[in-house]
């Protein structure tokens, strides 16, 4: 297949799409641009009309520029998709009614027609060819605040071409801004005459010859500019007068006159008007009435009264400020349109654009107050609401309950040792937060007389597998203690918890006080307040930094482990290998045993349950804390124990293997291997020192096998 | 025109077309207005197809997306006065210039909730939702980690609930739909 086959193999998600004008729109797009790719034929209309651009789209059809190949001349061409040939025949039948329709502020027809099949896509449709206009819509137009006068000059015009084509018997059907173009010479033009009606699939649109007419769906205008009998399934001459009003009010106020589309109440008509001179406000209250019998008995009864109303030259329309208000939405937009003096999206004045129902909107929902241009100096960077707080601390902001387990200590009494917590997170400056953590009890004492607790605020931030992490460093003691020498005082603690959902996962490192070195490193389980979690422990189950930072011997080893291993989400840690200069044995390790070799040993339940986690095979890396050779050695040693004896195989970098006796001490779980002067404490991993404290000593369990 | 290509090469760019330009241009319809939205659709193509015929490359899904999105905030730096930075992580395209005509039927309401997003988040939605991409391809396309796509969309869907006053997997059904029917 190709270079594409890459592309085309994995199959594509459908795209449905139920709306002819989507597919429509598509297809002639397509068409459009495979043209110069691939050499094929532009998209064409009956074999006469090549399209050449889409100019526009709205509900019922689109608008594309065309070249007539009959006339070389450019037009403008209307496509209405229709449910079927019989309802595009009848619908190409009433249009070219409309061809015959010669008026200077209606849009010239030169041609009207059916066809089946455009761009390939079978598909029925009803095209209108008009004159190609040069200019730009009411709205578009609106933007350069023309003044009042000039809007209502606009409007007459283009009443005065409504007003003809009801005298013939043509209804409007979706009067509004975009649909009253004035084109480079000045002229104001009215688009898209009675094509809106078209798109409601009825069988026959017989408002054509001036009588009121039912709708077989809802009504196909723009909400908004909709006169409320059109909802009911009335459409008349009287419902082009409504939306002729509500166009008239929308642009010399900067606003809708009423507050919510489709519900006009004469209490929004009452505010609305407060803000025009009466005579002007009383006329336009009356074309806007509910009751199409209150309006006027005709569009150039309205437009006389109109008239009769215009302010003397040099007064305004406006009641009070006679300010001209833009009607945008937000000021900083009107900000940006204003620099330069076009909009942010329109084609320049000269572009031969013009659409139905696609040109840029000024008024965006809600529309309850008019708003004034701000100065095109206005901060334009400046954000339109309140900037929002930091997200992944409002994830993490609450009450948290987790439980810790040892995973090694330096001290065999905290084998297995739990810890309960709670932590209430609260807000604090942009990404950071307020840390309250409390420890409540521990396996020996679930529950303590006094707790202990610290406060610090720490930064919050995503982690590599989308988690949200928090390292906390706690000192945790009771609140009946009090700082020394102007340090804190209680138990050192470095927490890092990660957060997935109402989940928390994490480990943690107990550090003694006077070397600083971990005595303790462990696991955390957690979940928010009242929520259920799994207490149950493994390295499996921690994050990858938390398994490099249990694993691994030190900081250094550590964070090495973390930038090489812990990239992707969902990575796992491999082994870590030997300590880095950092790494301080545990004392423990570095005293000679507490019992003689040939003594006999001593048992006790201690040194028993450390005997029993230890069979299997293990790695372990020495490695000299000083001198020149530093590099490491890595042996493998296999186990087995009985009682608080040990017995294996321990495989050197080179040469044969032999066999190792040792033991656990009784006392604080050490385990020392007889002959090589090895002492490790843990059951995986394992730390400690060989050589007499000249080496140290890192040891992870391997799989078995 | 070019009319030594081979008729594969013909074939398969249709084929292509036919199953990528359409979502192309409903992602740029819902941003930029006619006929800007075709001329946008028709660089990236443009762009995607002398791409994909030059280099092998890795996912094509992404990287036709991640052109997209260039073209996008190109087009609107050149709409910009001289000396105005859009910032995407914050800038809406509502805030930038409305582009649809703002009908006031419940698709519209969700298409003008997503315009005001600002635009990486409702990329990040589209892209996912939309147009049904891994997380990973929104990573890639958007050339931002993971951890921020997730939190776009968090943030996306989070303002378009309390925007549309529904519940989290209508407001994600919903305002897909109202994408693709663009």
């Amino acid at each position: 297949m190709g270079y594409f086959s890459a592309i085309l193999a994995p199959v594509l998600p459908p795209m449905p799409t139920h709306d002819p004008v989507i597919e429509l729109d598509n297809a002639i797009a397509t068409a459009y641009m495979l043209a110069p790719q691939i050499g094929a034929d532009p998209p064409l209309i009956n074999g006469r009309y090549e399209l050449r651009r889409t100019l526009g789209r709205g509900a019922n059809g689109l608008v594309c520029e065309a070249l007539d190949r009959h006339l070389q001349r450019a037009v403008a061409l209307k496509l209405v998709p229709l449910r079927d040939a019989r309802t595009a025949h009848s619908a190409a039948r009433e249009a070219q009614t409309l061809a015959q329709f010669d008026h200077a502020n209606i849009v010239r027809i030169h041609d009207v027609g059916q066809a089946s099949d455009v761009a390939g896509l079978r598909i029925e449709v009803v095209y209108v060819v008009m004159e190609l206009l040069k200019g730009a819509d009411l709205r578009r137009w609106a933007e350069g605040r023309p003044r009042p006068r000039a809007v209502l000059d606009v409007l007459l015009a283009a009443g005065e071409g409504l007003a003809a084509a009801h005298e013939q018997g043509f209804i409007h059907g979706d009067f509004k801004p975009e649909n009253v173009v004035i084109d480079d010479r000045g002229r104001v033009r009215v688009v898209d005459f009675g094509l809106a009606r078209w798109g409601d699939d009825a069988a026959v649109p017989a408002g054509a010859v001036g009588t009121a007419r039912t709708l077989t769906q809802g009504p196909r205008g723009t909400p908004g500019y909709i006169a409320p009998e059109v909802f009911a399934g009335r459409l008349d001459a009287r419902s082009d007068q409504f939306s002729f009003a509500v166009t008239l009010w929308e642009l010399l106020l900067g606003r809708m006159p009423f507050d919510r589309s489709g519900e006009t109440s004469a209490a929004d008509l009452e505010r609305s008007a407060a803000d025009l001179a009466a005579p002007l406000a009383r006329t336009l209250q009356r074309a806007c009435a509910a009751d199409p019998a209150a309006r006027f008995g005709s569009m150039r009864e309205l437009l006389i009264a109109l008239r009769n109303d215009e302010p003397g030259r040099g007064s305004d329309v406006h009641a009070r400020t006679g300010r001209w208000r833009i009607p945008v939405a937000g000021g900083l937009f009107a900000g940006a349109a204003l620099v330069g003096g076009v909009a942010l999206f329109s084609a320049n004045d000269t572009a031969e654009l013009w659409a139905d129902a696609t040109m840029p909107a000024l008024a965006t929902a809600p529309q309850t107050a008019a708003t004034t241009a701000t100065p095109a100096t206005a901060p334009l960077t400046a954000a339109a609401s309140a900037p929002p707080s930091c997200p992944e601390v409002a994830a993490i902001t609450g009450k948290w309950d987790y439980t810790s387990a040892v995973m090694w200590a330096a001290d065999a009494r905290f084998l297995d040792e739990r810890g309960f917590y709670r932590v209430e997170v609260t807000p604090g400056q942009g990404c950071r937060a307020a840390f309250h953590v409390v420890k409540h009890g521990d396996s020996s004492k679930p529950r303590y007389g006094e707790n202990l607790e610290d406060r610090v605020l720490a930064d919050v931030a995503p982690a590599t597998d989308g988690a949200i992490e928090v390292t906390l460093d706690l000192r945790l003691a009771k609140p009946s203690q009090s700082s020394t020498g102007g340090q804190r005082s209680g138990l050192h603690y470095r927490q890092t918890l990660s957060w997935t959902g109402r989940q928390i996962r994490g480990d943690f490192a107990f550090v003694q006080a006077k070397t600083r070195a971990p005595e303790l490193r462990g696991l955390l389980v957690g979940a928010a307040e009242g929520e259920a979690y799994d207490p149950a422990f493994s390295l499996a189950q921690a994050t990858c930094a938390g398994q490099c930072r249990v694993r691994c011997a030190g900081d250094a080893a550590a964070g090495r482990c973390i930038r090489d291993s812990c990239r992707d989400a969902g990575a796992t840690a491999p082994l870590c290998g030997a300590a880095d200069d950092d790494f301080e044995p545990p004392s423990s390790t570095l005293q000679p045993a507490t019992a003689a070799s040939d003594d006999p040993p001593r048992v006790t339940p201690r040194c028993r349950q450390v005997a029993q986690r230890l069979p299997g095979r293990w790695a372990v890396w020495k490695r000299p804390r000083t001198g020149e050779q530093r590099a490491a050695e890595r042996f493998e040693l296999a186990l087995e124990s009985a009682g608080c004896e040990l017995w294996g195989r321990l495989q050197p970098p080179s040469g044969p293997a032999q066999d190792v006796l040792g033991r656990v001490d009784a006392s604080d779980g050490v385990w020392r291997l007889d002959g090589t002067d090895w002492a490790l404490t843990g059951w995986d991993p394992a730390f400690g020192a060989a050589d007499g404290g000249r080496a140290t000593l890192a040891a992870h369990r391997l799989p078995p096998g | 025109m070019p009319t030594d290509r081979p008729t594969d090469d013909a074939a398969q760019t249709r084929t292509l077309a036919a199953e990528l330009y359409p979502r192309l241009l409903r992602f740029f319809r819902s941003k930029v207005p006619h006929p800007d939205c075709h001329d946008l659709a028709q660089q990236t193509f443009t762009e995607f197809l002398r791409q994909l015929r030059s280099k092998a490359i890795d996912n094509p899904q992404g990287y036709l997306w991640g052109v997209a999105r260039f073209q996008l905030l190109k087009f609107i730096t050149r709409k910009r006065p001289a000396g105005e930075q859009f910032d995407s992580t914050r800038m809406s395209m509502a805030a930038v210039g409305t582009s649809l005509s703002m009908h006031f039927d419940r698709r519209n309401r969700i298409t003008a909730a997503l315009r005001e997003l600002p635009l990486e988040q409702q990329l990040a939605f589209e892209l996912r939702h939309g147009e049904d991409l891994q997380l990973e391809e929104v990573a890639r396309a958007m050339q931002v980690s993971l951890a921020t796509v997730k939190r776009y969309l968090k943030s996306a869907l989070e303002t378009l609930r309390s925007r549309l006053d529904a519940s989290e997997a209508a407001v994600e059904q919903q305002a897909a739909a109202a994408y693709r029917e663009n």
